[in-house]
């Protein structure tokens, strides 16, 4: 374990099993997933400006 | 050994593997920055050029607008959750849908895509500077050639050279050249008005319309940026596994990608109905004199080396996906691999490979459009997202529990295929013309990527896919 403990997952020659199964319990590779306002904020960027911005080319 | 004692890029040290989140410190402006770097590129005038051969600017507009973000919808919604949520990059988030050796399809994909585009840009970059170069006087036009291609392969160059300092070369460079490209592209808005004038913009009519189908040219405008804009899937990995929050890249993966080159793309667009003319080396020169020129050139090199090092560093970090290549090559061994194919198109066939960007265009459209709505199902509606096996990813044997049927997902390979030829059936994808009346109200990206999501689903259900564990029982080992 290095001063921030976290796993030695740093040699070049690191063994790809090894490095995630280390990191994963140390807690230090998963981020924090996607939330209901993600979903919403692309829904409204993604599919109701297209539209609107469509509609308003078209007329 | 800890990470305050190492020095260097991680991809140095770690190569392709899931960064952890001590290296994931990157804020949304930061990522917002650095995807400006990578949508801005002279890409966006020629995508501006081509829509103009179908609609006039108004109609450009929102199509333009309005493609570019529904083509990003697709790309952020299949790479943004698994990839800041668990530090990996694009390629390693196809396996579980492809299999392990299935990704291999998705690695071809990418790199043709990645490498294509890097030697546009650097073709157009060398083209760029030859052009400024005769309209000062400095050299004749005999001369442009041998400067082109000298001028591709600096640029080429000092892309490598960036590459070597990995995604901390794309936090530095990446910021000063968002900056740089936003400041000369409003430049470059105000000098296309003042000279032309609003009205002569709006009233400009399309180069080459498809005749007496309004509707069709529309849509034909709208899938042109829906197909160009799902090129950034092959880019989302290298920018967005340096967030540790998925919250934080879906505003800057919507607006710096998607809107942003859009944005950039309508100077193309206005440029082609006005002056017939996309390219801003040129109609810049004509208008503005030598000083616009090289405002132009300095334009043209920051945002084509910015966009060539984000495309670069994504490509070498997909190539450290094949295991013989990660246990044998460094960092940098990998980034001179990702380029030679580049140095040789600049050196030896500059021309033919320029001239056919529009295949390279169908290439990522007909392949990128299914497999984005393979992995929105798959991390959706199948839930991978909450329980993928990370150790699986990287183990290259029937042990992975994404090896399926040696290696393949058929259910994943499949919706590629039948994704693909609902594409085409629907518009060919190198030449642009409609292969079927439904092209007016469908576009060819979206029916294509629903596809090939409900071929997926329904061949997951059909292959006994269990739900709860998010795996499937039919295995090789099983068969």
């Amino acid at each position: 374990m290095g001063p921030n403990d976290e796993p030695a997952y740093r040699d070049v020659d690191v063994d790809p099993e090894e490095y995630i199964t280390q990191a994963l319990k140390a807690g230090t590779l998963v981020g924090t997933g996607h939330t209901t306002k993600d979903l919403w904020m692309l829904f409204l960027l993604g599919v109701v400006c297209p539209a609107l911005i469509l509609a308003w080319g078209w007329m | 050994m800890g990470t305050a004692k190492m020095k260097g890029p991680p991809e140095a040290r770690i190569g392709s593997l899931p960064l952890p989140l001590s290296e994931r410190t990157w804020s949304g402006w930061l990522v917002a920055g650095v995807c400006a770097t990578a949508g801005i590129g002279t890409w966006s005038f020629v995508v501006g050029g081509f829509t103009a051969y179908y609609v006039p600017a108004g109609e450009g507009t929102a199509t333009m607008i309005a493609g570019a973000l529904i083509g990003q919808l697709l790309v952020t919604l299949s790479q943004v959750p698994p990839v800041a949520k668990y530090g990996i990059e694009t390629l390693a988030s196809t396996k579980p849908q492809l299999g392990i050796r299935g990704s291999y399809f998705a690695l071809i994909v990418q790199y043709a895509t990645l490498i294509g585009w890097n030697c546009v840009l650097m073709i157009f970059f060398g083209r760029a500077v030859a052009s400024v170069l005769i309209e000062t006087g400095i050299i004749g036009p005999v001369q442009a050639d041998a400067v082109a291609i000298a001028s591709s392969l600096i640029g080429a160059g000092v892309v490598f050279w960036l590459l070597t300092g990995g995604s901390t070369s794309l936090k530095y460079a990446g910021s000063i050249i968002a900056v740089g490209v936003s400041i000369i592209g409003l430049w470059m808005y105000g000098m296309l008005f003042n000279a032309y004038g609003l009205d002569a913009i709006a009233a400009a009519a399309p180069l080459a319309p498809i005749e007496n189908d309004r509707l069709m040219n529309f849509t034909v405008g709208t899938e042109l940026l829906i197909l160009s804009t799902l090129g950034w899937w092959a880019y989302m990995g290298s920018l967005f596994r340096m967030l540790n929050c998925v919250s934080k890249g879906v505003v800057p993966s919507m607006l710096s990608l998607g809107f942003g080159w859009a944005a950039v793309g309508l100077i193309g667009l206005y440029s082609a109905l006005v002056v017939g003319e996309p390219d801003p080396t040129v109609w810049m020169l004509q208008i503005a004199g030598p000083v616009a020129g090289v405002c132009v050139l300095v334009f043209v090199a920051l945002a084509n080396i910015g966009s060539a090092l984000v495309g670069a560093h994504a490509a070498t970090l997909g190539i450290g996906q094949i295991p013989a290549v990660a246990r044998r090559f460094g960092w940098k061994m990998k980034a001179f691999i990702v380029l030679i194919p580049m140095l040789l198109a600049l050196l030896f066939f500059p021309g033919p490979f320029y001239d056919n960007i529009g295949t390279f265009m169908a290439f990522i459209g007909i392949i990128i459009a299914p497999i984005c709505g393979v992995q929105i199902v798959d991390w959706f509606v199948f839930k991978r997202l909450d329980d993928l096996d990370l150790v699986s990813l990287y183990q290259h044997d029937s042990r992975s529990r994404y090896w399926y049927l040696y290696g393949f997902n058929p259910a994943g390979i499949a919706a590629l295929v039948i994704g693909a030829v609902v594409y085409m059936l629907l518009l060919d994808p190198l030449t642009f013309v409609p292969n079927s009346t439904l092209l007016r109200y469908l576009t060819a990206s979206i029916p294509s990527a629903l596809a090939g999501a409900v071929t997926y689903w329904g061949l997951t259900k059909a292959l006994r896919m269990d739900a709860r564990e998010g795996t499937y029982r039919l295995r090789e080992r099983d068969v």
